[in-house]
């Protein structure tokens, strides 16, 4: 079951209090989805992972909370600029807006990482498809033009690339890890986005669904 | 007998008892001879029945003082042996002392402190502790209860239960080494400051030996210790200080010790920045470093393991890289903590994160 508790907190970045709805616990029975989306009561909680303070837009896990990072990167054109992101949706934005501060200290995965986020949000809103779409696309442009050595980050990426229909990019990458020898379950996960590159499907599926799949095909 | 010397000697010896007796000043000056000889060339502890007849003769010839000097020598010959063999030495020159010099002296004092340190090395802990509170007494005679010397005394007994991890009495020990140095130095001294930070230790060490809600307050106890006297280290020698950096360093090993990572890892990331900043981006002190932020993140499976682990091999593979290798002696001159590539295991710990970290993204892959 998901609680939720209400709690003032203080801003790290401008110090006056505002009233937060807290997520104090969820459950994620399941398997994740293929980007790591938790599955579950907790998949649905996703527009509660971030704070932001009314006052001066500081996002964060908690906004009493924070590094010295934190409070000059609320003082930059990069915070404003995406403080003013067109996107419709709130929770969408405080991802971007952590995505931006990530990205302007150079941190490309966490930037990547809060994108996705944003494009989870988009994917909650029939309406916000195309949204979901650009999103994806906006969170694998943070890790282009550098080489990247992590399975799991690459992995994520596959995924967000075959569902922002980046098939040549998609595949590209695929083939690349196809080639590594990755072993149980890595290899089985890259053979299932394959299969699905190929047909053009550019779904939501789960890593269960991937590992069966896989296993299924061992046996026949 | 084991000594090469002894034997020619005692033949010697037995001819001068003949001629001026057994208990003579000539028997005596031979055996001395004798220890001396041993001394410099065999194993001082094989020398220790010699000196026990000759500091005998003297005694009984001229007077318990004659016998110092020869004492002296011997123990400062034999300090690297067990203490088992220099005790009753020992023992004997504190009964000496305190019959020329009475108890209450200073000679009896620094005594009573060697024997304390003799007994904590060798598992005699209680018998260290009457004697280090012995000492302890005779300075408050000397010096008054509030005096420097008193307190280095009292610093003495506290790292001794210290030494030995007797937690409780070293917790209680710093808390009285703690009250005297606010009083005798000042509350915001650098004395007061690293009689804070030894507390701190302590704490940690002892919560490892706790059920768990004790176990809790003790780290909190030692990281309210640890922040009061790095913050008047901080203001004393500068928030980057070399005396800042050797601080965090000793907390963070105590606490990766006890298994507290997570109250390591803000004093890890401080560390990490302030040695970049001092050392460089690619520093050999960044190593042990990174490898323990590894460690603890795989531990708990933090997204954050990956990129320490990429930094720490890369790291690592430019001291180790076939093509372009830097020696020994060349790492020996960089900056900062130079042991890191040496006898602390840093590409074993680096290894071990690695596969916990493999584990840990198997099972979030579905395995």
């Amino acid at each position: 079951m998901t609680s939720y508790d209400t709690r003032v907190r203080k801003c790290y970045c401008c110090g006056k209090k505002s009233e937060h709805c807290e997520l104090m616990s969820s459950n994620s029975w399941g398997s994740p989805d293929l980007d790591q989306r938790p599955p579950g009561m907790f998949r649905a909680t996703v527009e509660d992972w971030l704070q932001e303070c009314p006052f001066c837009g500081y996002v964060a896990p908690i906004i009493d909370k924070g590094d010295a990072k934190a409070r000059s990167f609320v003082a930059t054109a990069e915070f404003r600029a995406a403080c003013l992101d067109p996107l419709a949706d709130p929770a969408s934005r405080r991802f971007l807006v952590r995505a931006a501060q990530d990205a302007y200290y150079g941190d490309r995965r966490s930037a990547f990482l809060n994108t996705l986020c944003a494009a989870w949000v988009a994917d909650d809103n029939k309406e916000q498809a195309s949204e979901a779409l650009t999103l994806r696309l906006r969170a694998a442009a943070h890790l282009e033009g550098r080489t990247i050595k992590s399975i799991d980050t690459r992995l994520l990426l596959l995924d967000v690339l075959r569902r922002a229909q980046r098939w040549e990019a998609a595949e590209g990458l695929a083939s690349q890890l196809a080639a590594e020898d990755l072993g149980y379950p890595f290899a089985d996960i890259v053979a299932f986005h394959r299969g699905k590159i190929e047909a053009r499907d550019s779904g939501r599926f789960t890593i269960a669904r991937a590992l069966d799949q896989a296993e299924t095909e061992e046996e026949w | 007998m084991t000594s090469f010397y002894a034997p020619r000697h005692l033949e010697h010896i037995a001819g001068l008892e003949k001629r001026f007796g057994p208990v003579s000043d000539e028997v005596a000056t031979a055996l001395r001879s004798l220890v001396r000889v041993i001394c410099d060339y065999e194993d001082p502890v094989d020398a220790a029945p010699f000196l026990e007849r000759c500091i005998t003769i003297a005694e009984s010839l001229h007077g318990p003082r004659s016998v110092l000097p020869d004492l002296d020598k011997w123990i400062g010959h034999a300090s690297g042996a067990d203490f088992e063999h220099i005790e009753p030495f020992q023992l004997r020159r504190l009964a000496i002392k305190t019959e020329i010099f009475g108890e209450d002296s200073e000679a009896v004092a620094e005594e009573c402190e060697a024997l304390g340190r003799g007994y904590a090395s060798s598992g005699g802990y209680a018998k260290a502790r009457v004697l280090l509170e012995r000492s302890i007494s005779i300075k408050e005679k000397l010096h008054g209860a509030h005096s420097a010397e008193v307190a280095a005394a009292v610093e003495l007994l506290a790292e001794t239960s210290t030494h030995v991890k007797k937690w409780t009495d070293a917790k209680a020990d710093l808390e009285r080494s703690l009250s005297l140095k606010q009083k005798v130095f000042g509350k915001r001294s650098e004395e007061v400051a690293r009689c804070l930070l030894a507390s701190a230790i302590v704490h940690a060490n002892a919560s490892t030996r706790q059920r768990p809600g004790s176990s809790r307050r003790s780290i909190e106890e030692a990281v309210a210790a640890f922040k009061l006297g790095l913050g008047m280290l901080e203001k004393r020698f500068g928030p980057d200080s070399v005396e800042v950096q050797v601080a965090l360093e000793e907390m963070i090993r105590t606490y990766v010790d006890c298994r507290q990572f997570r109250t390591a890892e803000p004093l890890l990331k401080r560390l990490l920045s302030i040695s970049e900043l001092a050392y460089g981006e690619d520093a050999a002190a960044l190593l042990w470093i990174l490898a323990e932020l590894a460690v603890g993140y795989a531990d708990a499976g933090s997204e954050a393991t990956e990129p320490m682990l990429e930094r720490g091999f890369e790291l690592l593979q430019n001291f180790l890289g076939a093509r372009k290798p830097i020696f020994r002696n060349a790492i020996m001159d960089y900056a900062g903590n130079k042991s890191v590539l040496y006898g602390e295991g840093v590409l074993e710990r680096l290894v071990q994160a690695s596969e916990m970290f493999r584990r840990n993204l198997s099972k979030r892959w579905g395995a």
